[in-house]
């Protein structure tokens, strides 16, 4: 129980994107869908968003800046660009590895 | 997670604006801003205008020149005009709908005030932290089924996270709320099980002795009730319960006043003003020393004094024009068609109501309701409504009691403080109703076996009264103490004031109040007998001018609350001034 908490459950797909689209710069919610959509094309809803947004916040990985009118920007911390960096190098090494394979495979 | 295909119709709105402002003419950054500020009357932040600038370039729909100049003129390029193309047929067939019909543009708000009402699904210290960004947002949002799908498995999701289940001890304001409605709910539950008592109190006046032992013990046994002592008691304690319930609403009329912001909100004051003057209406017929004046003559002691009032009981005239009060007032409050279909359900329910009492007037459908009366499935069904109308009535009750927005200021604090005290002097009302009952009562238990060998029906409602009465007093005293408690720790806590917004309610649901009010007022009047139409004329058209005068004086008290809550800041200032 206590280590399944501590994991981003099915929240860890949209937390890798938020991050990637935060790493950029400060964004609010609706940037953050607005600049996930373009990068990746893939469209997050408003409750996933603000799921992960919930955990992201409560790990210390990213921090909400002060409200400006409703919306609030949140900013990523150093221990959420450590994070992503070590989900970016473990994907490398997935594409690299993949890459190897499928090349392999190729030849034989 | 699949990954979705990007559409390429689908441009988001900056970059549409862009694009159209583009295809006028070739642009700088400051000059597109100025441009579509014009043209839409949208600002765009410079932050989203360049990010948009710089994916449209990538995706090579804009081109800037390579000038040395500082700002760098952008222009739409040959497949930037195809896709602005492909997203102004896109979007085409979508904008004339909505100017073709309002109501399509309106079930649209409607779908977004559903979705951002599904918030409430939420826990609370969820919905404080995170719902007004949400709700700005899902403003911006194109909603779809997905949307409300996705909303629901995530406050699902937070639901089930311990995290929020712990933090909800944090909001000492909410609790606060959920304590007043405890009281309210109490209160009104001791009502009701004071109307359970009251009618076996009848029974004992009526009961007819009919020479034979038993009959002649039992009549004796109530006849010795309503002498002793214990009534007096229990009418003394009335009068301090009705002493004490009163100011309570009447504080609470002023509150709701006070915190209204708009016209419509002072609509509320109504259903309250309402139960006032009701009460009032029983406490005048109830109160000693007429309405115990003698065991044997209490009937008639209370004719000689109050011929009018008897007749409303038995009039459902009295009860539509109370109603159609409140329909004219909608009626004039209304601006909005919803506010106007509000008042149509209420003239239907005045209709409803006129159609019952014709019923009540013919006998044999009376005495087929009576008959109803006494099937367990009827009564339960009842009970449940009753049941029903005192949540709801507590809930908006303790919903315009406690407003978490302003709530800081000094006079709702001293109005808490005197509502409590208020609060306390019902409690010992209550509890003085509750030992004088519970006198009779003892008396009672020995001749209930008696009234149901003579199936009187209904045996088993003086004690679950009483039972009711006592489970009452301990909600209330608990309601209480837990009140006082949370008040003490919400004026500690410093950052008490919530981001939450509050859902206002001034629906129909308000209008609930009445129903209770008006049940135990026709319980309570229709013992004691019937008389001519002439209170008909005469109270409501009193009603209605009290009502309405206390409505204008309280959006006067208002008014001046408002100028007051404006000097303040500058008094402070002053001071601030003086110090220095």
């Amino acid at each position: 129980m206590y280590k399944k908490q501590d994991e981003l459950g099915r929240f860890s797909d949209p937390s890798l994107l938020i991050l990637a689209s935060l790493a950029s710069g400060p964004k609010h919610g609706y940037a953050m869908m607005e600049d996930i959509l373009q990068f990746c094309g893939t469209k997050l809803e408003p409750g996933t968003l603000y799921a992960a947004i919930a955990r992201l916040e409560r790990r210390g990985w990213i921090d909400a800046l002060e409200a400006e009118d409703r919306r609030r920007p949140y900013r990523i911390t150093g221990a959420g660009e450590q994070a992503l960096r070590e989900q970016i190098k473990t994907l490398h090494r997935v594409v690299s590895i993949g890459q190897q394979r499928l090349a392999q495979a190729s030849q034989t | 997670m699949p990954y979705q295909q990007h559409r390429q119709r689908n441009l988001s709105q900056p970059a549409l604006l862009i694009l159209s402002t583009l295809k006028q003419r070739p642009s700088h950054g400051v000059g597109l801003c100025e441009a579509i500020q014009q043209m839409e009357g949208l600002v765009i932040e410079p932050a989203t205008l360049y990010r948009a600038l710089a994916h449209l370039e990538q995706r090579g729909w804009i081109e800037g020149d390579d000038a040395e100049a500082p700002l760098r003129v952008y222009r739409l390029t040959a497949p930037g005009r195809l896709a602005l193309g492909h997203a102004e047929v896109g979007s085409h067939s979508e904008q004339p709908r909505e100017r073709w019909h309002p109501l399509l543009q309106r079930g649209k708000e409607l779908i977004v005030r559903f979705v951002i009402w599904m918030l409430c699904l939420y826990p609370l210290a969820w919905r404080e932290r995170y719902e007004q960004e949400m709700i700005a947002l899902l403003e911006q949002h194109e909603l779809t089924l997905w949307t409300v799908l996705d909303l629901f498995l995530g406050a699902l999701d937070a639901r089930l996270d311990p995290h929020y289940r712990r933090k909800r001890q944090l909001l000492p304001l909410l609790r606060l709320q959920v304590s007043w409605k405890w009281f309210f709910s109490a209160v009104l539950l001791f009502c009701f099980s004071l109307l359970f008592w009251s009618d076996t109190d009848m029974w004992g006046a009526d009961f007819p002795c009919n020479g034979d032992a038993a009959s002649c013990t039992l009549a004796h046994t109530m006849g010795v009730y309503n002498a002793s002592l214990a009534s007096t008691i229990e009418g003394i304690a009335v009068f301090l319960m009705c002493l004490a319930i009163l100011p309570f609403l009447l504080v609470l009329l002023g509150w709701i006043g006070l915190q209204a912001r708009r016209t419509r909100d002072l609509l509320r004051i109504l259903p309250v003003a309402l139960f006032v003057l009701l009460c009032l209406l029983v406490l005048y017929v109830s109160i000693p020393p007429w309405a115990y004046a003698g065991s044997a003559g209490r009937a008639d002691g209370r004719t000689v004094w109050l011929p009018g009032l008897y007749s409303l009981s038995h009039n459902g005239w009295f009860y539509g024009l109370v109603l159609c009060t409140v329909l004219g007032w909608m009626g004039l409050q209304a601006k909005r068609t919803r506010t106007f279909l509000r008042a149509v359900a209420v003239a239907l329910l005045v209709v409803l109501c006129l159609l019952a009492f014709y019923v009540f007037t013919t006998r044999e459908l009376a005495a087929w309701l009576s008959s109803l009366f006494h099937t367990w499935w009827f009564m339960s069904l009842f009970l449940a409504m009753l049941l029903a109308c005192v949540v709801l009535m507590a809930e908006s009750a303790g919903t315009m009691f406690i407003s978490l927005s302003n709530w800081q200021k000094r006079h709702h604090l001293f109005l808490a403080t005197l509502a409590r005290l208020f609060a306390l002097l019902a409690i010992a009302g209550m509890v003085g109703v509750c030992i004088a009952t519970g006198a009779g009562l003892v008396d009672l238990w020995n001749v209930l076996p008696l009234l149901n060998e003579f199936s009187l029906g209904m045996w088993f409602l003086p004690p679950l009264g009483f039972i009711m009465m006592v489970a009452a007093i301990v909600i209330a005293c608990v309601a209480l103490v837990r009140s006082t408690l949370q008040l003490r720790a919400a004026s500690t806590t410093s950052d008490n004031t919530s981001a939450l917004l509050l859902r206002e309610r001034t629906g129909l649901k308000n209008w609930i109040i009445v129903l209770p009010a008006v049940a135990f007022v026709y319980i309570e009047l229709t013992s004691l007998g019937d008389f001519g139409p002439f209170g008909l004329l005469l109270i409501p058209p009193l009603f209605v001018l009290g009502s309405v005068l206390l409505a204008l004086a309280v959006k006067q008290l208002r008014v001046k609350g408002a100028a007051l809550a404006k000097q303040e800041p500058l008094s402070q200032v002053q001071q601030v001034h003086e110090h220095n």
